[in-house]
This record gives structure tokens, sequence and C-alpha cells, in this order.
């Protein structure tokens, strides 16, 4: 008995350590470093060269200001347009009567399968100031471009899009939980529709509101792709961008500017969160749970349905086709061309030819694979860990634990990468130029994902099942294999396929961390765009969306459960 | 001189080998036997450089030659290659052998002591100037700038520049673009309009100031997208180019043509070693191929649009197309490469790029 | 069978102050005995049996299963629950949603402590289902059950690995009206067929009096009062037992008169009242006296009684089926009156009222 306990003890501060380790390494790499005169080859915790000229450099630099600037605007921009595609879909979702709203949830999902990279690539096909095909109309008519690709407008407009499927899911699982029962009662009180929408319904859900746009803004904040590919060449720079240049473009390198940026952009987010925590927090005591099944009295949209219709055409065209077909029509070409008869006759099937036999890219394919598996069956095994110790025992200190688990939101994946590759180079270790320390650094940035599934999983294993194991005799081991496991296998399979995916997507991380055999598919993409190569980068998008779009059917149909239909 | 000097140092070379009692005539081991020996125990070289991704897919020659080593190519730019290569020597652990690199890059390399000597019988058929007397370092290719490229659908073959005057032509107010990248050239510019030996700012300046009268439109750093861009259809001319993604759009039919009245200004493409590196042999095996007439023919026959300074080299495609259009050795501006870092010093450099960035208006 | 002694829990509550659950809580339960833990929501009976179970850990008493010292503060004893013999059933059931109903109830057989194999196992699980009559749904998935067949596995499970102790945690207050009634005799009878000893947690007086051998009425962590269901329901010895179990009439008395035979004359607000006493009682001594509506007789005709008489109005009579709830008005005091409800009566008509004596019990502390 005493045994057990300490063996509880045992693995909860095993797991707790191990993770603020990887967790914590970063952070204090950043803040030593930016307090320090670096140079090539020497970084790391050795406290040598103090000063504090970064954050003078970086502070009286009046560029900086102007970063700031961009960086706040284009995350109040994103997380305006996220804000009004999520909540007009999740209130035509949830609330009116549309027909065939039940694939609504589907719709709004697509434009998860294309990666930023793709994203980014197609909108400048779409938005070039002179040939860009929703420009060119527009020319046509007003004799000035529509939006320039390469500026703010066109990266907030991308960027909300991008961010609009986890606006909906967030937003419509507010509105579901909400009682129709408070809105029934003003109807009751004799109040017109709209009064009850203006000064009942919506009240009750502005403090959600107000949580999902801190969290959009904080994703604003520290977006890379969208700003690398869209503003980065034309001297538009946020925050992301900036320390990328820092460390790459500059030469040598500027890592104690980089960091002392990093620290500016790690108060922002960690303030931003600590808002949020306190709004969740407000949520709750608005948030009524409702009773047994009730659905709401949905609003007939009658002649309105055509606007709906409207809308849901209009965020489709501009969410997945538009961008899938400009990406089909550049693979086609030998160099892109906007659309016209003439650039038909040079159709041809070449690039998808030329790439598919490029050997690196094999490589990296197999590469993107096993990071993908790794870090989500990594991630997803600690947290499920980690869950269980916080809502299962009752150990002082697992809020720390929670803490840990939650802290990596905070930093931008490429701080990681930078992290991850000093740490790494400062002892002798098997790791470094591998793949494997790329998954170490996607595992510490999914922390926060992969909790958010097991949270939720562990609690809804309701605490008498493993106790009613326990009254029949079943030790920990069994009750872990015949309990817990088959109740907690959905939710993880979910939470481990969602995973999958993102680290298909994510690109910042790896791209300070690759090595010769560690070249993975988004830097790879990025690469062939860099080198000019529109084309072959437009072929290799479509084949990506392509096996992207295949894996989320398939993670779908396996889902099962309430919660996974919300992740999708 | 260099050459003069290797060649009687070659000689000594071989006397010695010969009258070497260990050795017999008939079985002395050449500097490239020993090297291979070494190399087949090594079994692979690591390149590092953004020319990573064509020597790999291209150097089949490399491969049949020396089968026995593999080539590991890791994509970068200089910029990195160099802080990885002093972050990994400083740990003791260098793993790149090779990297190939303009004379820019080359310098804070051999100021941080990383670069290993480098000879080899075939340095003595290129053309006298072009080898550094330190040998810390080859210089491989030429690469011109070309002036510009154009787009065929939109400039007619009487409106092509043929002067640094046609580029500022009001006629092309707001439809000339320039890459970010460029930012040395108003140095290069200067040396190119020089007067006897020394930069000629003011000329250059002028150019540029005129080019910023003129609307020129502000490029980001990718010269291949903004060559790709033109060959789209968004701008009629680009300054500055890259060669080589104006011959790979060509290939492809792409309406492009490049811009190259004399003198061009010619960078040298340079290979190194590292000293201590993982695999020192097979690093010099592939120097020593990338420099030989055939390791010459194929890389600019397939690698990459650059001129082979090896005289035994004949040009390959890719060299061939650019002598067409007017990039030859004789059209270009060839300068000794010590002469190269006395004249174009970081401060040199550093006046260029405030110069451009606050003239054009970059941020 | 089960022995408690002196067992101690508290929990942190809000405000920081902990919040004593249990307090020195001692009882035992005889083998084949139906014990009932009686009480409010918070009153700590439900920690208890979580305690016998061994999913709470006390801080400080004994705790003895059958043999077997489960618990013991003073000897630093605490045996895993699943090491403990006994069987239980949830409030929620707890079964498990990825099983079959024939993988539950089979579970303890074939993972539990004492393991069979899987065609034994087969005729006992059988066997079990038989005894909660549900051999027919040993395939159904057990999320297609409905509670009262959830209910019903849910008690195979806890009996199939025949336990000498059952333990059931307030399993039918998730049942309906209707359900209940029928399921708190099946599980009495099943119990007792079976002979095994089971410990039943309810705050539904009704289940305690019409389940139970013995009933252990608990407050605030501790037993007020322990005894048949006729003595805790006749013999209250607290008030708050006698307004736990069924409806009560109270009224504030002092003794006026010396005890006799266990009778004595008590003046309360109503009139001087001959009350029935268990435990002599001195004279002034206050008193709170209690009297069952049910037990209330309306004087009919010209046989009255000679004490024990009081007039009243009547205030509201309320139909409630079988019977008729009445109150009653009488010097200012409200008594509330069960009475078959042919009786022909009508608001606001004056009536006398007749208390038993032997019905007119003086509530005296019992034992803490």
């Amino acid at each position: 008995m005493v045994a057990e306990l300490n063996l509880r003890l045992i693995g909860f501060w095993t797991l707790t350590l191990a993770l603020g380790i990887f967790v914590a390494t970063p952070l204090a790499l950043l803040i030593v470093n930016s307090f320090r005169t670096v140079s090539v080859g020497d970084l790391g915790f050795q406290l040598t060269h103090l000063t504090l000229l970064n954050y003078v450099e970086a502070y009286s630099n009046p560029k900086t200001f102007g970063m700031f600037l961009n960086s706040l605007w284009f995350a109040l921009g994103s997380m305006g347009v996220a804000m009004v595609f999520g909540c007009s879909l999740a209130f035509l979702c949830e609330r009116t009567d549309l027909r065939f709203r039940q694939f609504i949830p589907a719709l709004v999902m697509i434009p998860l399968i294309m990666p930023g990279v793709v994203k980014g690539i197609a909108w400048i096909f779409l938005l070039s100031p002179r040939i860009g095909v929703l420009n060119q109309p527009w020319i046509a008519l007003f004799g000035r471009p529509l939006l320039d690709a390469q500026s703010i407008p066109a990266m907030v407009w991308v960027e909300g899009i991008s961010m609009s499927p986890l606006t909906f899911l967030l937003i419509g699982s507010i509105i579901q939980r909400m009682d129709p029962a408070l809105e029934e009662a003003g109807a009751g009180s004799g109040a017109p529709k709209w009064k009850v929408l203006s000064r009942v319904t919506l009240p009750l859900l502005m403090p959600a509101l107000a949580g999902v746009a801190l969290l959009l803004f904080i994703r604003g904040i520290e977006a890379f792709e969208i700003p690398m590919l869209m503003g980065a060449n034309a001297g538009i720079f946020v925050f992301s961008t900036n320390i990328y240049h820092a460390l790459r473009d500059a030469s040598p390198p500027e890592y104690g500017l980089a960091f002392a940026y990093c620290m500016t952009l790690i108060l922002l987010t960690v303030g931003a969160l600590w808002l949020y925590q306190r709004q969740l927090r407000r949520t709750e005591r608005y948030t009524v749970v409702m009773g047994k099944g009730y659905r709401p009295r949905l609003i007939h949209l009658g002649r309105w349905s055509w606007l709906g219709w409207g809308f849901l055409g209009f965020y489709g065209v501009v969410g997945a086709l538009l961008p899938f077909f400009i990406l089909l029509w550049a693979s086609v070409l030998p160099y892109y061309e906007p659309p016209s008869w003439e650039a038909l006759a040079k159709v041809s099937l070449d690039n998808y030819v030329t790439v598919l036999r490029m050997d690196d890219l094999w490589d990296a394919a197999k590469n993107t694979i096993i990071l993908g598996l790794a870090s989500s069956v990594g991630t997803m095994f600690l947290t499920v860990l980690a869950s269980w110790f916080i809502f299962r025992t009752y150990l002082g200190w697992r809020k720390l634990l929670d803490f840990v688990l939650f802290l990596p939101y905070a930093f931008p994946g490429m701080i990681v990468g930078v992290a991850f590759m000093i740490l790494f180079l400062s002892f002798k270790n098997p790791l470094y130029n591998t793949i494997w320390i790329i998954v170490l650094a996607h595992v510490v940035n999914f922390l926060p994902i992969g909790s958010r599934f097991t949270h939720a999983a562990i609690v809804q294993v309701h605490k008498e099942l493993e106790e009613a194991a326990s009254a029949s005799g079943a030790g920990f081991w069994r009750t872990l294999r015949h309990v817990w496991v088959p109740l907690l296998t959905p939710a993880l399979t979910n939470g481990t396929l969602f995973l999958l995916i993102l680290s298909f997507k994510v690109m910042s991380v790896a791209a300070l961390l690759q090595g010769p055999d560690s070249m993975v598919l988004s830097v790879y993409l990025w690469n062939i765009w860099g080198g000019g190569e529109a084309g072959l980068a437009s072929a290799l998008s479509v084949l990506l969306v392509i096996t992207l779009g295949f894996f989320t059917i398939v993670s779908r149909s396996l889902a099962r459960g309430p919660a996974a239909a919300r992740e999708f | 001189m260099r050459s003069n000097k290797s060649r009687f140092r070659l000689f000594l070379l071989s006397l010695a080998i010969c009258f070497s009692p260990q050795f017999s005539w008939a079985a002395a081991p050449s500097l490239r036997d020993q090297m291979i020996a070494q190399a087949k125990k090594e079994g692979e070289v690591v390149f590092m450089g953004d020319l990573a991704t064509e020597l790999k897919t291209l150097l089949k020659g490399f491969s049949k030659k020396y089968p026995f080593v593999q080539l590991k190519a890791i994509d970068a730019r200089s910029e990195e290659t160099i802080n990885r290569i002093a972050a990994e020597a400083k740990a003791g652990r260098l793993s790149i052998d090779v990297s190939g690199m303009s004379m820019e890059d080359v310098e804070p390399l051999m100021k941080g002591n990383f670069l290993a000597k480098f000879e080899s019988f075939h340095l003595a058929d290129f053309p006298a100037k072009t080898q550094p007397r330190s040998g810390l370092y080859v210089v491989g290719q030429l690469d011109p700038i070309p002036h510009g490229v154009y787009s065929t659908k939109l400039v007619q073959p009487n409106e092509v520049p043929k002067s640094w005057d046609d580029f500022v032509n009001p006629k092309w107010k707001g439809k000339v673009i320039v890459s970010r990248s460029r930012n040395e050239l108003p140095a290069k510019l200067a040396w190119l309009l020089r007067k006897g030996n020394d930069l000629n700012w003011d000329a250059s300046f002028e150019f540029f100031r005129k080019l910023k009268q003129n609307d020129v439109v502000l490029g980001g750093a990718g010269i291949n997208t903004h060559v790709s861009r033109l060959a789209a259809g968004e701008f009629p001319l680009f300054l500055f180019p890259a060669s080589g993604s104006v011959l790979r759009l060509q290939n492809k039919g792409a309406p492009v043509k490049l811009i190259t009245f004399p003198n061009l200004f010619g960078d040298y493409e340079v290979w190194t070693v590292f000293k201590d590196s993982a695999h020192p042999a097979a690093g010099w095996l592939l120097v020593d191929y990338l420099i030989s007439p055939e390791g010459q023919f194929e890389y600019t026959d397939t690698v990459n649009a650059v001129l082979p300074l090896n005289k035994k080299a004949s040009p390959g495609k890719l060299a061939q197309a650019l002598n067409g259009q007017g990039v030859t050795p004789e059209n270009s501006d060839l300068m000794e490469p010590e002469q190269i870092l006395k004249i174009f010093t970081e401060e040199v450099l550093k006046k260029a790029q405030d110069f451009y960035f606050s003239t054009l208006g970059y941020k | 069978m089960i022995k408690v002694e002196r067992l101690s829990k508290s929990y942190p509550g809000h405000d920081d102050r902990t919040v004593a659950a249990v307090r020195e809580l001692s009882f035992q339960v005889e083998p084949g005995e139906f014990y009932t833990l009686l009480g409010p929501s918070g009153c700590g009976k439900t920690t208890t049996l979580r305690s016998i179970a061994g999913f709470e850990r006390p801080e400080s008493g004994e705790i003895r299963i059958g043999d077997q010292m489960a618990y013991s503060s003073a000897k630093n004893v605490n045996v895993p629950p699943h090491k403990r013999d006994f069987g239980i059933v949830f409030q929620s059931y707890a079964i498990w949603p990825h099983m079959t109903v024939y993988d539950n109830v089979a579970f303890p057989l074939l993972h539990g402590r004492v393991r069979i194999g899987k065609r034994e196992a087969r005729e006992r699980v059988i066997k079990a289902l038989q005894l909660v009559q549900l051999d027919g749904l040993a395939d159904r998935p057990a999320p297609l059950l409905s509670g009262g067949q959830q209910q019903r596995v849910a008690l195979a499970r806890a009996l199939v690995h025949e336990p000498r102790v059952l333990l059931l945690d307030e399993p039918l207050s998730n049942l309906d009206a209707k359900l209940r009634e029928e399921m708190r005799l099946e599980i009495r009878q099943l119990v007792k067929r079976l002979g095994i000893t089971a410990l039943y947690v309810t705050h539904d007086q009704l289940e305690a009096l019409t389940m139970s051998d013995r009933v252990a009425v608990m407050n605030a962590g501790r037993i007020v009062q322990e005894g048949t269901p006729v003595e805790i329901y006749k013999k209250p010895s607290d008030p708050f037992v006698a307004r736990f179990i069924g409806l009560a009439n109270f009224l504030d008395g002092r003794v006026c008169g010396t005890l006799s035979d266990g009778f004595g004359m008590v003046q309360t607000a109503i009139g001087i009242l001959r009350c029935h006493f268990v435990r002599p009682a001195s004279l002034d001594e206050k008193t709170i006296i209690m009297i069952r509506p049910e037990d209330v007789a309306f004087v009919q005709g010209s046989n009255e009684p000679l004490q024990n008489v009081v007039d009243g109005k009547i205030e509201v009579l309320v139909f409630t089926g079988d019977a008729m709830d009445c109150r009653v008005s009488v010097a200012g005091q409200d008594l509330r009156l069960k009475i078959s409800s042919s009786t022909p009566l009508q608001p606001s008509s004056p009536v006398r009222l007749y208390f038993p004596a032997e019905r007119c019990l003086a509530i005296q502390s019992g034992s803490e």
C-alpha cells in the first residue's frame, strides 16, 4: 500500500520533471541568451557576455515599431475575419433551419487540409497585383487591383480563412451548450425575436466569444507561414518572420536580437493567455449546461435562406475551391501563366512526373511520416498519463503539471526549434541532425493540444467504472487493460490522427532543425517554391492536399463520439 | 604565378615519390590514389550549400567514377553553412566536408581558420589570375551577373535595353523590378563603371537614383520568384537576375531573354574543404572532380548555368546557352580573388547595401 | 460480518475549513443481516460505505470484513479494494459501456481475485443473470439497456463471484417510482435467498423501512439511532429521527406529573396530555411529544374517551388518493392528520380529536 502510493508519486514527478525540462529549456535559453552578446557557435547557458544591448537595439530601432504595428493589425484583422466567418457559419449550422445544414461542418473543415505554405502559394497566384486571377477582372473594371497579395489586408484575409474552421468549432460548441430556456423566457416575456437576440442571446454569449477572440488573437500574433510566404518578400514583417529573418537572413545571425523579440512575443502571448483563462472562468458562470437532449428553437429562414446559401457558397469558393483550382492550374503548366486559351495548349502532367521522380521527395515523405507518427503517438502517450495524474489522483502538485502542459502554447514553433538546436549542440548526443530532434520539438509544441483531447477523454471515464473493476477484484493492470484502454481508445485515436495531420502541415519547427537526413515535406515544398519552381511547387501542393484530404476522411470515419465530431 | 609555383611543387613531389626508397616506380601511389584508398574507408562525403539539391541529383559522373563514395547534400544558404560549420567545429564535431559558395562568403571561413588547403593537378589548367595564392579555396566557375531579363511578350525587340540609361527610360516607369538580395550591386556597378582602378561611386549612385525616380518596384529576396513572375507577365523587366533561373524557364518555353551588354560583372563560384572534417579524402575527391574537365563539363551541362574556368573543359549545355546570349568570359570582368577581397571589403559592401536600401526605399 | 470501529474521515471544504464527514462511527452488521444506513445528503453514509469498500481512505478507525482486517489506522493496514471480498452496486450502476451484458457480469470471474476459466464462468454468469431475470439479454451491448436493466446487470455483476458482503449505494434513486417499488422487494428477497450480508445506503426512509433488518439513522457523521424499522418508527429517540422517518406532529411540553408504568402527564400548548415514556423522566423536565398523523383519531358520537381529547378546527383538506391529509388547528398549533378518504368532513368545521396515550411518545435523547 505504501509502495503503491510511492510508485504513483515517483511516476508523477518523473513525468512532471521530464516534461518540465523539455518545456522550460526553450524558455530558459531564451531568457538567458537575450541578455548576452551571442556570437556564432557561442550559444548556451553560460552566463558570459551579459548585456542589455539586445533589448536596447530591438526597441530603439524605428523598424521595431512598424513590425509591432504590422503584427497587431495582422492579428486583429485575421481574428476579425475568422470571427465573422466562424460565427456566421456556426449560427447557420446550429440555430437556423437551413436545409442540409448537417453538411456545414464538413464544408467548413475543408481549408484545414491545406497547409499554410500551400494556402500562401495559392493566394499569391490569385492576388498577384497584375496577373492575379482575382485582380485581372478588377483591373479591367476599376483600373486597380482588388488586393495585392503582398499586403497586410491580403495576409489578413488568408489567415482569417485559415482560422475559420477552429472558430467554427469553438463557437459551435458554445452555442450548443446554451440553454434555450433562457431565450424562451425572453420570448415568453413578449419580446420580439431580434430583441431576444440582442438582449438575451448575445450578452450571454459575449464572455465565451471574447474568450475565442483572445485565442484567435494569440494565433494571429504567432503566425508564421502566411506572413512568411506573403509578406516577408515585400518587407512586411511580423514578429515571427522578423525573428526568422534575424536568424536566417542576417549574416552572422542576430541571435540576441531575435531572442529579444521572442521575449516580447512571449510576454504578449502569455498576457493574452492569462486574460483568456480569466475569461474562461467568467464564461463558466454564464453557460448553463443543458438538460437531456433539449434542442433549441430554430430560426426559420424562409426567403433569407438564399442569403445563407450564398454565404456558404462564398466561403466554399474562397476557402477551398479557388485556391485548389488555381493550384491545379499552376501545376499543369511548365511556367506560371494566368489562365488563357493559349496557356491551355501548354497543359501537361510533366510537373507531376518530375516531382514524383525526385528522390529526395520520397525521403522527405518518409521522414514526415516518421515525424507524424512519432510525435502524435508520443504526445498522446505523455498527455494521457498527465491527464490521469491530474484528474485521477489527489497529488498536491498536479496543478504544476497542468501548467507545464499548457505553457508551450505561448511559444511560436520556431523558437522551440532554435532552442532545441542549441540545446542538442551543447552536449554529445546521437539525436542532432536526425528526425528525432524534430520529433521532440513537435511533442513539446503539441502538448497543449494533446492534453485537450486527453483531459476530455479521462474526465468522461466516470470514476465508478474504475471502482467497479476494483470491486470485481481486478488490480491496476487488469483495470487498465480492460476498462481504461477500451474506453480511451476512441478519444486517443482522434487525438493521434489530429496531431498526425497537424505535424504534416507545421513548418516553423522543422525549418530550423532540418539535417541531411531529416527533410520534411512542408519545408521541402517551401524550398521548391523559394527556388522559383512555381509549377513543381503547385504539383506537390496538390498532391499534399489530396493526401491530407484522404487522411482526414479516413480519420472522420474512424472517429467516434461527440467529442470527435467537434474536433474534426 | 601560382600555377608556376604549384607546377614546381608537384614536380618535386613526383620526384620524391619516384626516388623514394619505399615505393617502386610502377606502383607509385599518386595523391589521387591515396585519397581514393582513404575515401573508400570513409564511404561518404557531406556537402552543404545552396547547390546541394542540384549536386545530389545530377552529379552522375562523380558517382560513376567513385561509386564507393556516397554523396550527402544539405541544402542551405551560405550564412547557415557558415554558422553550422562554426558551431560544429567549435564542438569538435565537424560533419561538413565540402561546400560551394561565392567569394564574399569565403572570407569569414578564412578568418575563422576553418579552411583546409587544397591542391590538385587540375589547378594548372585554370587562367592564371583566377586562383587564390593561399590555396585555401578553389575558384571553379564564373557566374556572370546578367544585367537584366525581359519578357518577350511585353518588350519589343527594339525596346530591349542596350545600355544602363535604357533601363531608366521613362517608358519603363513603375515596370522594372529589382531584388532585395542584390544589395551589393552598387559596389559592383561602381567597379564596372570604374575610372582606372577605383570604384566609381558617383556613376553607380546616379543610376540607382534614377531608378528610384522611375518608380522601380521593390521586390523581395527571391530572385527565382521574380523571374517566374516576369515570365507570367507581371513585369516586363527585371534587373540583375540569376542566369540559372532564366535558363530554366527558357527551357520550358517561357517568353524570357537575358540582357547582357558588356561588361558583365563576374562572380566566382568557389569550392572549399575544411580542416578536421569527417571525410577529408572523400571531400578532396569531390572537389578534384568538380574542377576536372569532365566535372566542369557535367557541372555546366546539368547543374548550374555558369561558365567553366578550366581551360581544358568544354562548356556544357547550360554554359552554351549562356554563351549564346552574350554571356562569355570575354564579356566579363575577371578579377583576381585577392583583388576582389581587397576591393570589396566589408565597408564597401556595407556602403553599397546602405545606399541600395535607403535610396531605393527598402525598409 | 462487517465491523466498523471509531471510523473518522474529514474533507477539505470550501473556505479552507475541513468538514468532518464521519466522526468516530461504530457499528456492526451480523452475517446475513440487511443493514441500512439512512440519512440526508451529507450525513456521511456514502463516505462510510466507500470506506468499507476501500475507495476512500479514512483518517482513523478500524474496518473488518469477515475475517479480514481491511483497514486499521493503529496497525497501519489498508487493504486495496480489489483484495477485499465484497460486491458493490453503484448509484450510477457503472456498467461498462464498451462491453455486453455477459462481459460485464463475467468480468469478476475472469479478471477478479479468484479467476476461473471461460467455460466455468459461462455457467455462473448465466445463473447470475437468471437471478436478476436478464438471462435473455446476455449478448446485448450495455449502452442499449434501460435504467432498470442496467441496475439488474450491476446487481448480477456484484453477486456473480459470490461475495460474502454486498454493498449498495442508493441503487434505486435513478429509477421511476413503480420500478423502485418492485426492486425494493426483489433486492431484499434476492439477498435473503443467497444468505449474504447486505449494507444498504439510502436517503429514502421508505426503502429503509421496507427492506432492512436493522436501520442506522445518521446525521452529521454520527449514528443518531440504531434499531429495527419498527423501533425506529415507533420509538424514535430524537426529534431528528422522528422527523426523518415518516411524518410527525411535535409538541413542546413539560412533565407535570410523576410517571407510573411508563406513562406520565405532560403540559403542552394544547392541554395536558397523558404520554408514553420509554425511559424515566423527572418532574418539570422539558420534553417533546410526538404523535404520528395516522394515530390521531376523531371523536365520533358519544363514546368519548376520558383523557387526551381536544377541540380544533379543520383548516385544510387534501385528497391524496389512498387517504386524506388533514390540517387541524388546535389552540393555535397546527396539527397534521392522516385519515381515510371516505370520512365526511368539511373545511372550517369544528372537530374533536383524540390522542391515544400509547401513541403520544415523549422523545428523549437516545444514546449518542
